[in-house]
């Protein structure tokens, strides 16, 4: 897995590529591009994935079904590969409790080998008292730029979770 | 498939979600993030899809419904999802799906079914709210 920034777990401090740092209220703004990730998908991955939500759909599993259903190969589960989307809002945010809503399209099938880079751009920030509520549009795409999720997420944020530094 | 069905509930599945099941996701979905991975954590959370991962167990109930007709010989493929997170999952947590029917329609060559599966505590406080779609075709 590819970083793009530096995360600090001990002070919740975030580096992006951008160079920013943050760490109050006033740093996240509108038009913020979230540190990205980019995954390589693995067939073992998606045979175990499939494993552990009780595989029952050969399109993740069976190579002859997947093409005669009209696939290049298995693909894989929508939801393990969503999880690279959250986990770049769940780093943003903080910890856990920071992602309130995810709303999704699963544009397109995902195979092994598919290089897949998880995005996100901060669009609306409203403040109250000293929470943060962080709009987010949200998408994830193909090494060749296809696009493979597109939606929305939102975020809490507590500002004093994030000026602890 | 059978429009009738909308609304139609399914059996309530309760599962405790361990510890070697977070780190085992975590693993798998390549997520470093130490509040998934820290064996020694006090609370061990899970990744926030984990817990969606479990509401497509409700999938082989659905698929199987002979009420329902869904063809499982046709591809079904997950093609919209919303969730919801009212707290943080953890390992430890004892959670109950409630899955339901929502929404059954129509277009072009395909069915798209649409399901939604209430996620909540052993005190019954809702945890998440998941709402997938299914194209089959």
């Amino acid at each position: 897995m590819r970083r793009e920034g530096r995360w600090s777990w001990q002070d919740r401090r975030c580096v992006s590529a951008e160079g920013l740092i943050y760490v109050t209220a006033k740093d996240i703004r509108v038009g913020q591009v979230l540190p990205s990730t980019t995954h390589k998908v693995t067939r073992r991955n998606i045979l175990l994935y499939g494993k552990m939500v009780g595989g029952f759909n050969p399109v993740h599993e069976d190579e002859v079904i997947a093409e005669e259903l009209g696939f290049e190969h298995i693909i894989a589960h929508g939801v393990m590969h969503l999880n690279y989307i959250t986990q770049i809002l769940c780093d943003f945010a903080g910890h856990p409790g920071g992602i309130k809503k995810i709303d999704v399209e699963l544009l397109k099938p995902v195979y092994p080998d598919d290089e897949i880079t998880a995005r996100a751009v901060i669009e609306t920030v409203e403040e109250t008292g000293a929470l943060l509520t962080i709009t987010c549009r949200v998408w994830s795409e193909k090494a060749d730029g296809t696009l493979v999720i597109e939606g929305s997420a939102t975020l809490e944020i507590a500002e004093d979770a994030r000026s602890r530094a | 498939m059978n429009k009738a069905v909308v609304g139609k509930e399914y059996p309530h599945v309760t599962y405790e979600l361990t510890r070697e099941m977070v780190l085992a996701y975590a693993r798998v979905v390549e997520d470093a993030n130490p509040f998934f991975n820290d064996e020694d954590a006090e609370v061990l959370y899970a990744p926030h899809t984990l817990v969606g991962a479990y509401t497509l167990l409700l999938v082989p109930h659905i698929v199987s419904d002979e009420e329902l007709g869904l063809d499982p010989g046709k591809a079904i493929i997950h093609v919209e999802q919303v969730y919801e997170w009212k707290r943080p999952v953890k390992a430890g947590d004892i959670l109950t799906i409630r899955g339901r029917i929502a929404e059954i329609r129509e277009e072009g060559k395909y069915e798209y079914i649409t399901f939604v599966g209430d996620i909540a505590d052993e005190e019954g406080r809702p945890v998440v709210l998941a709402r997938s779609t299914l194209r089959v075709g």
